[in-house]
């Protein structure tokens, strides 16, 4: 392995989850998303010389990738999946009593059914693990636009996911 | 820090570093009370945002890597050869199975026809391309990409064109333009060892072919924003 091929494992590598799962929402679509993976992960192994700054690395990624988005994606919308067609498994099951299972996939399905502009800031936060700080200056936005945004976002998840928890104690 | 400043910050981002909302979380009940309330809701939102991750895209991204570094001394000849294997791959493999569209049975005639793919060293300019979109009542509206080799041909209602791409990565990639040909929206051919699809164009289709590990999202964006009829 090149030294080069080392520093971007070591740099990029270990975000590769993290932004597939990012992919996916952005785009809601499973080849979308494998796609915008491998298209930024080639675009960043071209560039990784010009990353200076190597704290930076993780921010600098995700930027790749929502770009990549923007450019190949923003024009021709994606189809985005109906959720009888999605077959999105919660990753260890055992860790979830049967009720939070039914709480993640009511929470997955508003998901689907969330902005944008509200589901964006939403991942960047709970996967990307990302500051408001940092997410305003990802998103070319103020911090407060991302606060309103991030609180939306909350709001409308938990407000369907007490809807359908409504309707479900009633059947 | 009172505790609807703290809600109010909690209800946004929870994860929040501020000290002051630190303090209130850690020193008034209530503050800790609202935030474990909310953590809770955070872990399902956290569940539900983990969708599991396929592992074997990494390999893709590997061989990608890879491939990229090798790009750069790969000379026109390979891309020549790998055009024509995938021609006579994919010409083969349509042969061997049932189409059932007749749509699909006409990209199987024509990759059938003619297997050999001709193509140019250099990229074709755009202004040598126009007057034969033009003749097919077609205009070239942007970037359409890097293309190689056109050749208009008999389509199924009509004429059309073939055409090599090659895609960000030097791979050529196979498109066959069917201006009179419309399709509602786009569909998959599945296939061993190739990828196709069928995109519905503003002025009819195009189908795009290509090895699975190909990247062909770019071309196909480019065909979908690019071609139109000449009014």
């Amino acid at each position: 392995m090149s030294m080069k091929e080392r520093k971007f494992d070591a740099l990029l590598g270990i975000y590769y989850e993290d932004l597939y799962r990012f992919a996916y929402w952005l785009g809601k679509d499973e080849q979308m998303a494998k796609d915008l993976v491998q298209e930024s992960y080639l675009r960043a192994w071209r560039a990784i010389d010009s990353l200076k700054d190597e704290k930076a690395a993780k921010s600098w990624i995700f930027t790749i990738l929502r770009r990549e988005f923007a450019r190949q994606f923003e024009k021709k919308r994606p189809i985005t999946n109906s959720l009888d067609e999605m077959v999105v498994e919660v990753e260890d099951q055992t860790q979830h009593t049967p009720d939070e299972l039914m709480d993640i996939n009511i929470t997955r399905e508003a998901m689907m059914k969330l902005e944008p502009k509200y589901a964006e800031p939403l991942v960047l936060q709970v996967i990307g693990g990302f500051s408001c700080d940092e997410i305003a200056e990802q998103l070319a936005i103020s911090s407060s636009a991302v606060m309103t945004q991030l609180f939306r976002a909350r709001k409308q998840l938990t407000s369907h996911l007490s809807r359908e928890s409504k309707i479900g104690n009633k059947l | 820090m009172n505790y609807f400043e703290f809600k109010q910050i909690l209800a946004s981002d929870p994860y929040s570093k501020d000290p002051d909302f630190l303090a209130a979380k850690n020193n008034d009940t209530r503050c800790y009370r609202a935030y474990q309330e909310a953590m809770k809701r955070e872990r399902t939102i956290k569940a539900a945002l983990e969708i599991p991750v396929p592992q074997h895209n990494i390999q893709h991204i590997k061989f990608r890597q890879a491939q990229d570094k090798q790009n750069t001394l790969r000379n026109q000849f390979f891309a020549v050869a790998a055009s024509a294997v995938l021609m006579i791959g994919a010409g083969l493999f349509f042969l061997n199975n049932n189409q059932s569209s007749e749509l699909e049975r006409f990209i199987n005639e024509a990759l059938m026809m003619e297997p050999t793919v001709y193509m140019s060293d250099e990229e074709i300019p755009h202004d040598e391309l126009q007057p034969l979109f033009a003749s097919i009542n077609t205009a070239v509206d942007g970037d359409l990409g890097d293309v190689h080799f056109m050749k208009l041909c008999p389509t199924l209602n009509g004429k059309g064109a073939r055409m090599v791409f090659m895609n960000d990565f030097n791979q050529p990639i196979t498109v066959l333009y069917m201006p009179n040909s419309p399709i509602e929206s786009a569909f998959d051919m599945q296939m061993d060892g190739f990828k196709g699809k069928i995109v519905a164009l503003e002025q009819g289709s195009a189908a795009i072919i290509a090895r699975p590990h190909e990247s062909t999202a770019q071309i196909e964006t480019a065909l979908i924003n690019t071609l139109r009829p000449i009014q």
